[in-house]
């Protein structure tokens, strides 16, 4: 038990938070982050510990030093010179975290205030009640581990992780990254084998060398993995999928790593599947548009069947193209019992075009709806060719994701050997990236509806993208869904945003875990920070990169800690190469 | 308890009125530097200064069952050092309470637990001149205080008091008022052209009926900043000291000169600027603090009566 000093009897003490003077001259100090704790004696000894006392844990949130009774800035000076005799108070404001037993008194002045250390750290952080579900989650300013209970992260009691910080400075990514390590190597997580992580690229090629060794490493890191129980290696079972490119020929992924598969969507799929509404961000603009998307989604389902008795694809067989003129123009092939085979996107908006608008060879009065009325659902032409429109202007975003050419591949993170699957869209246009995340993320969801065991962590940046606070999309209801249901069902969200201000409310509110790095000084001003002390959102605006804000539901106060440099790469030029004879054949087959 | 409070707060019924040195005309000498003109104050080496300062204040003006009054008061002394190791307390202060009478009350008064008011018997004519004595009291304290000071000079806060003697030990007091002169007119002139940073040369006051001391003295003009304002007179202060010869008087006069218009406090910072030194200001800032607030003091006295 080290004494660092005493609580104030100058400023108020209180239940929840007190001042500590700090004897100079007995060489105290205590620094922002400190955990400590202060015991007085319970004025009726029956009602506190087996000592008769009371125990306030808490954290220190401010340090102040002032010239006492200076009553000019100018004294400084003077003081400095040695004309004037000064006392210098140097005071810590404590934020309580805990109180044991539970009796709100105010402490006295002059209760000795103790360093937490060891057990008493322990109480102070709540470690008590987290047990076997301690996850590291970063090392604290007194160089402890910094835990989460990782019941709040999987589902059992909470779930779902927000990040929040400015691009570049807040190192989010990396912090999602290093918190899926802990995931997958720590003691907390009893269930390794169920556990899958579905992590979506979408800067660079940062993502593409999660298994890789990191060179930079150096050995003060190594000691902080050491420190925090956990492996220092990559991570050791990742698969890697990209966007085909959009040349000609084979389907190549469009990134630079070799082992990379490409994915996509056959024609089949997409209508089965029900993907078609992921192409229309904008749906809540017009509620007739979003009515008519929904029959025509109907209608493709029922056109390929289930999948035992339907269509097998790749491409789209139809009959009833009875246009003269639009499959010609579109290239069309019939197949043996003249079908006609649907072998690409573009073709099949003109298809949908002939069933929505009719022939285009038609010369017939102009006012009749000459559209199939089992696809037009009743909606005036207006409505029929905006919808046209916007299919039109998504055939150069997504025909390379959408082929019926091959039979699909599209990512499937639960089903994937590897643990963590990687999928790349930072080369993709917003819509196709909408596109790929909405399709993705509804089959992960509906798998787990139906069923599937295990979790699955699913690591998305840019949610204010896809989830905005304004807007309606289809995307955004997946996501809400997965917010609100998906910690039952094992679907647990790490989202991260610049600015949590712009993301759906409900997404970010339904996060038990909260994480925020360097913060723009207007943002952090905004009432979806309002659960971090005044203090520390102030400091948000100067964490440097690697430090976090974290906050736990159990924890009353946010807790700021530090991560280690990733151990795994983060660009190729940090790649420490396996030039081993095994890798390198290993390569080669 | 067979004493019970003035209902007037001592600060309204007694103002406090210092006559510093009354009217007396002493003998003095004139002629121990070469001419009679100002002095410019010359660069001189920091030596280690001990600042000796007191405060006072009456706490309650109390009457006993006969109406025999008594002040009771707190008075305080403390000391500087500034040495290379900067400006601190020399000693922790000391602070006594008195309960200062004519007669009449012979058992200390008790207030609370901590707070003991010893008995001081004085003669004075009426309140007022019953008040006057506590500053004699402080002084006294004060060269209690200065006698446990070795090894620099001592600047005491005032004129030297009557029982420091010890010729040994290198004092200066100085007075920040003018009540009392000391120069023949023909002398006197000088003072008011003198410049800032400037001394008259030194003059002996010889021991006097009024004081037992032979003393050597000099004017000081301080520097004060903005000057515009003040009238010629207001950066004046008389500074006085005990020496083995003229010589060494004169010597001290130097240094000290140089050394007080270094620590000339400023108009903006304290309204006695700029004769209140600085470090004298923060001494009395310090003796606050250690005296308790009057405010405390005198709820625990009207507390204590209640009982």
């Amino acid at each position: 038990m080290k004494q660092v000093g005493m609580v104030l009897g100058s400023r108020e003490a209180g239940v929840l938070d007190f001042w500590v003077g700090l004897d100079a001259e007995k060489n105290q100090y205590l620094r922002l982050d400190d955990v400590v704790y202060v015991e007085f004696r319970h004025p009726d000894p029956k009602k506190g510990d087996a000592n008769g006392n009371v125990r306030y844990y808490g954290m220190v949130d401010r340090v102040l030093k002032l010239y006492e009774g200076a009553q000019f800035d100018t004294d400084v000076f003077l003081a400095q010179r040695d004309l004037l005799p000064v006392s210098k108070s140097y005071v810590a404001h404590v934020q309580v975290t805990r109180l044991l037993p539970e009796e709100y008194l105010p402490p006295d002045p002059g209760s000795p205030v103790f360093l937490a250390e060891g057990e008493s750290l322990e109480l102070a952080l709540y470690y008590d009640n987290m047990r076997t579900a301690m996850l590291p989650a970063g090392i604290l300013k007194n160089g402890e581990v910094a835990y989460l209970n990782f019941e709040f992260l999987n589902g059992f009691k909470g779930g779902h992780v927000n990040i929040s910080g400015v691009s570049g400075v807040a190192a989010k990514t990396s912090y999602a990254t290093f918190l899926l390590h802990s995931i997958f190597a720590s003691q907390a997580n009893r269930e390794k084998a169920n556990t899958k992580a579905l992590v979506f690229n979408v800067k660079g090629e940062d993502l593409f060398y999660l298994d890789k060794p990191n060179l930079r490493l150096s050995d003060q890191e190594r000691r902080g993995y050491e420190k925090l129980g956990l492996p220092v290696r990559p991570f050791q079972s990742v698969q890697f999928v990209a966007p085909p490119r959009k040349t000609e020929g084979d389907i190549l992924p469009d990134v630079s790593r070799l082992d990379t598969k490409a994915y996509y969507w056959d024609l089949v799929q997409f209508c089965r599947e029900g993907l078609l509404p992921f192409l229309f961000t904008d749906r809540g603009a017009m509620s007739n548009l979003g009515f008519l998307i929904d029959q025509i989604t109907e209608r493709l389902r029922k056109l390929v069947g289930d999948e035992k008795g339907g269509q097998k694809g790749p491409g789209l067989l139809v009959e009833d193209w009875a246009d003269e003129i639009g499959p010609s123009e579109a290239g069309i092939t019939f197949d043996a019992v003249g079908k006609m085979r649907i072998t690409h996107f573009a073709q099949l908006v003109r298809y949908i075009e002939f069933q929505l608008l009719g022939p285009e060879s038609s010369e017939e009065d102009e006012k009749k709806p000459k559209g199939n009325p089992r696809w037009t659902a009743r909606q005036a032409t207006a409505t029929l060719e905006a919808f046209i429109r916007r299919l039109r202007a998504a055939v150069g975003n997504v025909q390379h994701l959408i082929r019926g050419d091959k039979l699909g591949n599209p990512p499937d993170p639960l089903r994937a050997q590897a643990q963590v699957s990687v999928v790349d869209i930072h080369q993709l246009p917003a819509q196709a990236q909408m596109f790929v995340v909405g399709s993705i993320l509804r089959e992960v969801f509906a798998r787990k509806e139906a069923g599937r065991q295990g979790r699955v962590f699913i690591v998305l940046d840019e949610l204010n993208k896809y989830a905005p606070r304004e807007d309606e999309s289809p995307i955004k209801d997946i996501l809400l869904d997965i917010a609100e249901r998906g910690r039952s069902l094992g679907v647990i969200l790490i989202g991260a945003q610049q600015t949590a201000s712009e993301v759906e409310r409900r997404i970010v509110a339904n996060a038990a875990i909260r994480v925020v790095g360097r913060l723009d000084a207007a943002e952090a001003e905004r009432p979806e920070y309002r659960y971090l002390p005044a203090s520390f959102r102030e400091r948000a605006m100067i964490l440097p990169q690697g430090s976090m804000i974290v906050q736990q539901p159990e924890l009353p106060i946010p807790l700021p800690l530090t991560f280690p440099f990733p151990a795994w790469a983060t660009k190729s030029e940090e790649v420490l190469e396996d030039t081993s004879a095994a890798a390198l054949s290993h390569l080669i087959d | 308890m067979n004493w019970r409070l003035e209902a007037w707060n001592p600060d309204y019924a007694l103002p406090q009125v210092g006559f510093e040195e009354s009217q007396f005309a002493p003998e003095v000498d004139t002629e121990l530097e070469p001419a009679w003109a100002a002095v410019p104050v010359k660069e001189c080496a920091w030596p280690l200064l001990y600042f000796v300062d007191g405060r006072q204040r009456i706490d309650a003006v109390i009457a006993n069952e006969h109406a025999q009054r008594a002040l009771l008061v707190t008075v305080a002394a403390g000391a500087l050092v500034r040495d290379e190791a900067g400006i601190r307390l020399a000693e922790p202060p000391v602070i006594r309470r008195y309960a200062l009478h004519t007669g009449g009350f012979r058992a200390e008064i008790r207030v609370g637990e901590s707070f003991v008011y010893e008995p001081l018997e004085t003669t004075a004519k009426d309140l007022r001149d019953l008040a006057g004595k506590v500053n004699g009291v402080m002084r006294g304290l004060e060269a209690q205080l200065a006698a446990t000071l070795e090894g620099g000079v001592v600047v005491v806060d005032g004129p030297i008091y009557q029982g420091e003697t010890v010729l040994e030990r290198p004092l200066l007091g100085y007075a920040k008022t003018m009540w009392q002169r000391y120069l023949p007119s023909e002398k006197e002139a000088l003072l008011s052209h003198l410049d800032e940073n400037c001394r008259t040369p030194v003059f002996r006051i010889h021991k006097s009926q009024r004081r037992k001391l032979e003393l050597y003295s000099w004017y000081l003009r301080l520097p004060i900043n903005p000057s515009a304002p003040f009238h010629v007179g207001a950066g004046l202060i008389r500074m006085e000291t005990q020496a083995q010869s003229a010589a060494q008087a004169i010597e001290r006069a130097d240094q000290m000169a140089y050394l007080f218009c270094h620590l000339a406090s400023s108009p903006s910072r304290d309204p006695r600027a700029p004769q209140n030194l600085i470090p004298i200001g923060g001494l009395e800032a310090w003796l606050g603090r250690y005296m308790g607030q009057g405010e405390v003091i005198r709820r625990r006295i009207v507390q204590e009566l209640f009982r």
